[in-house]
């Protein structure tokens, strides 16, 4: 492989956590539709297309009795991952320098591959090793997430990519950038002021590309190979890899009760097929993305979530109470704010008391029985005892139900592994730290990126879970002195020179926040 | 600028006609006027070919269906000789029976395959393939074009029209949907009420988005859901549906030895209705102007193109000349604003289309000019008559004179018209008069066509749907009869129950008050036929 010739080696493809691939998750939604997945601590997860670790490396700092592999094409990423994990001292995980084409049974067998970014800008003939790999390396009850780009958002972009296409091929990969975002805002410019359906629908997706970094902009638009397919042709060809469709990454975009009761009508009159009936989703949204779960097609699957299986996993829900117009215990409707800016009203005591204690509670997951217990607590009526009982944990269990398929509050398979609340000697992860050494993005333990501030940067560097407040504060006392600390525009109300009182009061703060990000460890 | 959509094809059937038992003559498919070698003409001239005279030269259809483009050619060019090939035998047997009914000499009509048709066609001066190219395999595909090459005359012109990106993107969509929904095989009845249940889903499920995205497809689904059940079969049943962008498909005809001469909705060409910020941004990014139009594409989400070829190597002028126009004649539905306007002093005048653009000047020659093009339509008038009309409008009692100077500015008055749609172009002198005869008559082909439809095909090669009197009365234009005699046909007809007229809102069959309003009805539409270019004498 001449390095010169690979893109991948010239423009790194900006690396990162990604939520939606890790085993925690894709365990959840496998055991939610009947599966038995291995748990995230002890299992072996393949990534095919790990560039340089940013997925990979914090999953294997986090999930010390799992092991990890992680391939990719480009020696020159491979290399900068290797560098972090020996960093880290990660013992279990493995980075290889191969290309997909070329691999084969010597991998061994593995309960979770991911492959994500990869499918839709690889030739016919590595799509479908792919998919290969994702039975021949998969153990029996195991997961792969697979991403791609679809239509029909894609017929669109295509038709951007398109455009771009007139653009010079000649010249740095700098040049060719350029003159692609100088051609796509003068695009931009002139559909601005054209308010026909076309001319807005252009304009949104213009914007969106170009808000897009530079890396992203490159691989995406600028990259020869990049096939989208409908949804419906990747399920086929994972069924002629004798995979089967296990569901997507995000649950609550497989259900069509999330588009309206009529649109649920009509598309049960229509088709009973799980397929179809995404199908027809994914044209009504202009879905260009897909995450999509895959398992062997000998796996007997739920179509619908399974309630009993809930009461193994986890739940987390950023909600906000935004209006009550009375006590919790009482029968007056109060509404909710999803992350996502869903609104969701409800009269119900036990409902309402249990969307407010998931948003008191995040970023912390919750088992079904704490939820029970507290939504007990919250809803005992004057004089009676919390009623815990297995009727009450029932609903909690239908609710919750309810609450991810709606998109409300996320399932996963492994308890935190962060805490929210600030010990005596508060730790972040060693990754986080060494991240923030360079970096204004840090990974937490939501397998997440947090972006921070260079003082929350610096803080958080200090967090070795050696020091107590008063050497924290001896330290950043130091860092101040030396400059490392802007404290930019007073921001804590603290002055510019920072007296030790103020500062002890900013470190709380700090604190706080860097907690609430899911970055403390225990 | 309005923009053409796909229109339904040309070796499509329609089953309505199918489905008329009263039809003599099934004659579904129609004229299309951009494809008429007047039009081609027209374009080559402008872009500086000297193209074959259209009233002698030899033009094949590839795809002629049952000849409702090709007959009328064939009809109006007497001089000139025509051959039609189409797969189906079916719509080519009803073809010939046109044919054979107007007893032309000058066309002939094959049933082929268009991958077995070679040298023994002989050469043509235009070539017209429309509705075939997006509808056929890639090596068909090839072959089309391979044809045009070796067929065509060293100055001859091909009209080839294809389904293109961006526009085609959205189609796409609905396509998959309905292939998905609707796979072929089976009863056709069946899977057409699953194309119509997926697309009223569609169109209901989309109404509750609130995106453009959702707004546009559900007019992509609307459009469809509105258009017969033919067109549906077509557009999105058919096996083979293959769009492609602008420059691919230039990039082919280039490899096929043809190079792009134009477009036949000619102003769709011209950057300039986008007005002058983005026309300079688009000449800034094109190298040439193949990627020009591929912008303008872009920015008007073209879905379909008439793309005029000719051979590599013949020398074009894009830059458009007032000279060119010296062998053309230039119509146009024009009205002035203020009537009557004011020609004489520099006071600006605008003229407007049915569209509502408008032509705008204040120089007294192009103001007198325009209002003569005004008053003429439906006529096409060549330069040189502009000029005289415009001298006589301008002078006291003797005509004005013209400067050089000021025809060069008419002329490029007219070339703007052209380019922006406003004024048409023709190589051919028209073949109907404007004004009703004491015996008029129409085309034997019109005549023919009133027997079994409302729909007829005018001089101007367009179709011309009539009401159900002027249907009746266009039969016995046959210029034996004055118009005392067709008011006793019509009358008639009325007391037979052919034709039913109202009276004061009742129906009514005879009566002085019927032979009144009978009079009246019969002038209006000899008018009518006038004002719509049918009348032939």
């Amino acid at each position: 492989m001449s390095s010169a010739a690979n893109p991948y080696d010239e423009v790194p493809f900006p690396s990162q956590p990604l939520p939606h691939s890790q085993p925690a998750r894709l365990g959840a939604i496998a055991a939610m539709f009947g599966m038995q997945p291995t748990p995230a601590d002890r299992c072996r997860v393949l990534e095919l297309g790990c560039a340089t670790g940013g997925n990979l490396i914090p999953l294997a700092d986090r999930h010390a009795g799992s092991t990890f592999v992680g391939i990719d094409y480009s020696q020159v990423q491979i290399d900068a991952a290797r560098r972090v994990a020996r960093a880290l001292g990660l013992a279990n995980i493995e980075l290889e320098c191969a290309s997909i084409a070329d691999l084969g049974d010597e991998l061994g067998t593995f309960d979770y591959i991911i492959c994500h970014g990869v499918y839709s800008w690889v030739p016919r003939d590595v799509q479908n090793k792919i998919l290969w790999l994702c039975r021949t390396a998969l153990n029996p009850q195991g997961v792969a997430y697979v991403s791609y780009n679809t239509y029909p958002a894609w017929h669109l972009r295509l038709l951007v990519r398109q455009a771009l296409g007139g653009c010079s091929r000649q010249g740095s990969s700098e040049q060719r950038l350029a003159q692609g975002r100088a051609l796509l805002e003068w695009l931009s410019s002139t559909m601005a002021s054209d308010q026909t359906p076309f001319g807005r629908l252009l304009t949104v997706e213009l914007d969106g590309i170009l808000r897009q970094p530079g890396e992203y902009l490159f691989h995406e638009y600028f990259e020869s190979d990049n096939k989208p397919l409908y949804f419906h042709e990747l399920a086929r060809r994972a069924a002629e890899a004798e995979l089967q469709y296990l569901g997507d990454a995000v649950p609550s975009r497989m259900f069509a009760a999330n588009y309206g009761p009529a649109v649920e009508q009509r598309l049960l009159r229509m088709t009973d097929d799980p397929i179809a009936t995404e199908q027809h989703l994914d044209v009504l949204c202009n879905r260009g993305v897909r995450r999509t779960l895959l398992c062997h097609r000998e796996v007997a699957l739920s179509r619908r979530p399974l309630a009993d299986r809930f009461l193994e996993l986890y739940f987390c829900g950023q909600i906000t109470p935004e209006r009550a117009e009375g006590p919790l215990r009482s029968w007056t409707p109060a509404t909710f704010a999803a992350q996502d800016g869903t609104k969701i009203t409800h009269s119900a005591p036990l409902v309402k008391a249990l969307l407010d204690y998931f948003g008191s509670q995040w970023p912390r997951s919750l088992s079904i029985d704490e939820a029970t217990r507290a939504v007990a607590e919250l809803v005992a009526a004057e004089g009676h005892p919390p009623d815990a009982s297995a009727r009450t944990r029932q609903l909690v269990i239908q609710n919750v139900v309810q609450f991810v398929a709606g998109g409300l509050v996320e399932p996963t398979s492994a308890p935190d592994s962060f805490t929210t609340s600030v010990g005596l000697r508060p730790r972040a992860s060693r990754l986080a730290r060494l991240q923030a050494q360079s970096s204004k993005g840090v990974t937490n333990r939501r397998h997440e990126t947090v972006h921070l501030d260079d003082d929350s940067r610096r803080v958080l560097g200090y967090l070795d879970g050696q020091r107590d407040r008063e050497a924290l504060l001896a330290a950043l006392v130091q860092a101040l002195e030396r400059g490392e600390l802007t404290m930019a525009g007073g921001r804590f109300g603290v002055g510019a020179l920072g007296g030790s009182r103020e500062l002890a009061v900013a470190i709380a703060q700090w604190l706080t926040q860097l907690a609430a990000g899911a970055l403390l460890v225990d | 600028m309005t923009l053409q959509s796909p229109t339904a094809a040309s070796h499509m059937s329609d089953p309505s006609a199918a489905a008329n038992p009263y039809d003599e003559v099934p004659y579904p498919s129609k004229p299309l006027p951009p494809s008429h070698p007047d039009r081609l003409a027209a374009v080559a001239t402008l872009f500086g070919m000297q193209p074959p005279a259209v009233d002698r030269c030899r033009v094949l259809e590839l795809g002629c269906a049952t000849g409702g483009n090709l007959i009328p050619m064939a009809e109006r060019h007497p001089q000139s000789t025509f051959v039609g090939v189409d797969y189906s035998q079916v719509q080519i047997g009803a073809a010939r029976r046109m044919a054979d009914a107007l007893s032309l000499s000058n066309l002939e009509l094959r049933q082929a395959s268009i991958t077995d048709l070679g040298d023994e066609l002989g050469k043509f001066d235009y070539i017209i393939s429309h509705g075939v190219f997006s509808w056929v395999a890639p090596p068909v595909q090839d072959k089309i074009l391979e044809l045009c090459r070796n067929l065509l005359h060293e100055h001859g012109v091909a009209y080839v029209s294809y389904n293109i990106f961006p526009g085609w993107h959205l189609r796409s969509i609905i396509r998959e949907l309905l292939w998905r929904h609707a796979p072929p095989g089976g009863d056709t009845g069946e899977r057409l009420a699953r194309a119509r249940s997926l697309l009223e889903f569609l169109s209901t499920a989309l109404a509750r988005q609130q995106s453009p995205y959702a707004e546009l497809l559900k007019r992509q689904v609307d459009a469809i859901r509105g258009q017969p059940e033919g067109y549906l079969c077509h557009e999105d049943f058919e096996t083979d549906n293959h769009p492609l962008y602008f420059h691919e498909f230039v990039a082919r005809a280039a490899a096929g030895g043809l190079q792009y001469l134009g477009e036949a909705a000619l102003a769709t060409m011209f950057i300039s209705s986008f007005g002058p910020a983005i026309e300079r941004q688009v000449m800034r990014l094109s190298d040439d102007a193949i990627s020009a139009e591929q912008h303008l594409d872009v920015l008007r989400n073209r879905a379909f193109r008439q793309t005029l070829l000719c051979h590599e190597g013949i020398p074009l002028e894009r830059h458009v000349t007032p000279d060119r126009l010296k062998t053309l004649y230039v119509y146009g539905w024009l009205r002035p604003q203020n009537v009557p306007p004011d020609l004489k002093t520099t006071a600006v005048e605008p003229f407007s289309d049915p569209h509502g653009r408008t032509i705008s000047s204040p120089a007294p020659v192009v103001k007198a000019a325009l209002y003569h093009l005004a008053n003429q339509w439906p006529r096409a008038v060549s330069f040189d008559e502009l000029v005289s009309a415009a001298a006589r409008l301008l002078g006291n009692g003797s005509p004005a004179v013209i400067s050089p100077f000021e025809r060069e500015g008419l002329g490029d008055n007219i070339v703007q018209g052209i380019a922006s749609g406003l004024i048409e172009p023709t190589s051919a002198p028209d073949s109907f008069v404007s004004s009703v005869s004491s015996q008029p008559r129409v085309s034997l082909l019109s005549r023919l066509e009133a027997r079994s439809s409302k729909v007829v095909t005018n001089r101007r090669h367009q179709s011309v749907t009539l009401d159900a009197v002027t249907q009746n009365i266009i039969r016995h234009l046959d210029g034996e009869h004055d118009h005392e005699s067709l008011l006793r046909g019509l009358v008639a007809s009325v007391e037979r129950g052919d034709v039913s007229i109202l009276v004061g809102g009742i129906p009514a069959t005879s009566g002085e008050a019927v032979s009144g309003v009978l009079h009246d009805t019969l002038q209006q539409s000899l008018r009518t036929l006038a004002a719509n270019a049918l009348l032939v004498a």
